[in-house]
Formats: structure tokens, sequence, C-alpha cells
């Protein structure tokens, strides 16, 4: 999921090797936070949620960590809540994709 | 995804070529191969080899001898996906869609069920844009459908 989002964004080899190394020594999410625009902090957001439902579950600290997020872009109460339910829609989609592969001819 | 590195490879190949056949690359496109390059972990040697591609873009025939009929079929799933991000099917688009369906032993059939499917896609990401207020052009439409 990481690495496809970095490809999503079409960032320069350089650039996906700094952020990778954030992956061993994270900024802090205030650092992350700061400068951040309303429209790419609630893309951020969105991609958070995917990253932190990548592995099935969604536990305390992610949650906590997604919360921050939605409350320094001033989002509704309900925003996480809604995205998760969102992502669990897009999970079912990609499985419905494997399940027809599996089905389909031969 | 359990498939060896030659044959994500190869699937990025396939990518690649799907979107260049209807003669032009447009940004959405790139994106998405590169995604996907990143969602198969390919090496970073084979993604530019990949990339190299596009200068001299060999045969699909070529690229599919050798894949395993499961990597010919997420290669047709990915290609499906990457063909309609500029908007709609152009003509070669299909044209390679369908010999890749053809190559993995698939019917017509198969192909509009996937068809299908790839329209789910953007119903969904149109729901979760407007979940996180940042629509983009033709939204309200897809949602609407």
């Amino acid at each position: 999921m990481f690495e496809q989002r970095l490809g999503t964004a079409l960032l320069s080899p350089k650039q996906r090797d700094m952020i990778r190394s954030a992956l061993k020594n994270p900024p802090s999410l205030e650092e992350c936070l700061d400068g951040l625009g309303d429209e790419a902090g609630r893309l951020a957001l969105r991609d958070s949620v995917l990253m932190a439902a990548a592995d099935g579950t969604v536990d305390e600290d992610e949650r906590e960590v997604l919360n921050q997020i939605a409350e320094h872009l001033n989002l509704q109460e309900d925003a996480i809540s809604k995205l998760l339910a969102w992502t669990v829609e897009g999970y079912a989609w990609m499985q419905k994709g494997y399940e027809l592969l599996n089905s389909l001819s031969r | 995804m359990s498939l060896p590195e030659e044959q994500r490879r190869k699937i990025a190949c396939v990518l690649i070529l799907v979107a260049a056949a209807d003669g032009e690359l447009v940004r959405e496109e790139i994106s998405a191969i590169e995604a996907s390059m990143g969602a198969m972990m390919l090496h970073p040697e084979s993604r530019e080899e990949v990339r190299q591609l596009l200068t001299n873009p060999p045969s699909l025939e070529s690229v599919m001898e050798g894949m395993e009929n499961r990597a010919k079929k997420i290669a047709l799933r990915d290609a499906a996906l990457l063909a309609s991000v500029d908007g709609d099917y152009d003509k070669k688009e299909i044209e390679s869609l369908w010999d890749i369906a053809k190559s993995a032993g698939l019917k017509k059939e198969d192909l509009s069920k996937l068809f299908d499917w790839v329209s789910d896609s953007w119903k969904h990401s149109a729901k979760g844009r407007a979940i996180i207020s940042a629509p983009v052009l033709g939204d309200k439409d897809i949602l609407k459908n």
C-alpha cells in the first residue's frame, strides 16, 4: 500500500527514498501536518485510513493518530468512521476482483 | 503478491503496452502504472527497465510469452483499470485487452464482467472523494448513477 501510494503520487526516486527512510526514523505528526493544505490534508487522511486498515484491523494507536489528523483538519466527528466504512467497501470490491479472476473461464 | 519477480515485471510491461496503445500516455496512466509497480513491490531496476519500454515498445505477444496464466489474468485486471483512467476505453486499448483475455483463455463475456467491476471502482473512488470533500469533475454524475 505504501509503495503504491508513492507510485500514485509520481514522486521522484530520490523523494521516494527520503520518504522510505522516514519509515525507520519517523518525523512527528505535527511536523507532517505543518504547512499541509486543506485538500492535501484530506487526501492524506483518506490514504492514511486505507494504510491503517491494510492489515485488516485498525488498532487503538492508529485510530488515535487518525483522529488527531481529522481534528487538525477540522473535520466532522464521524469522518474517520465514514472513511473506515468506505475502506471496508473498497476491500470488498478488491476481493470481488480476485474472485472474479478466479471464476473466469479456464 | 506471490508471483515471481519476472512475472510481476511482465505484468508491468503489459500495462505499459496497453496504456500506450492509443498513441498517448497521460499523467493518470503513468500514475496508475507507477502505483501498480509499487503495489507489486517490483525491484527498482525492473521498474526502470519497464519505463524504458516506452521509447521502444515490444509487441504484446512477445511480452506475454512465458507469462503464467494467473499473471495474465492479473495483468488483464490491472490493464482494464488502467485503460479506463483517462475517461474511456479507446478502441486500440480494447483490442489490446481482448488480446490479453484471449491469451489467458477468456471469453468476451469475461471481459464484460471485468469492465463492470472496473465501473464499480469509479463509483467507490468518487464516494471516497465525497467523504473528504475533495470531488473532481464528473463525480456528481458518477454518484447519481
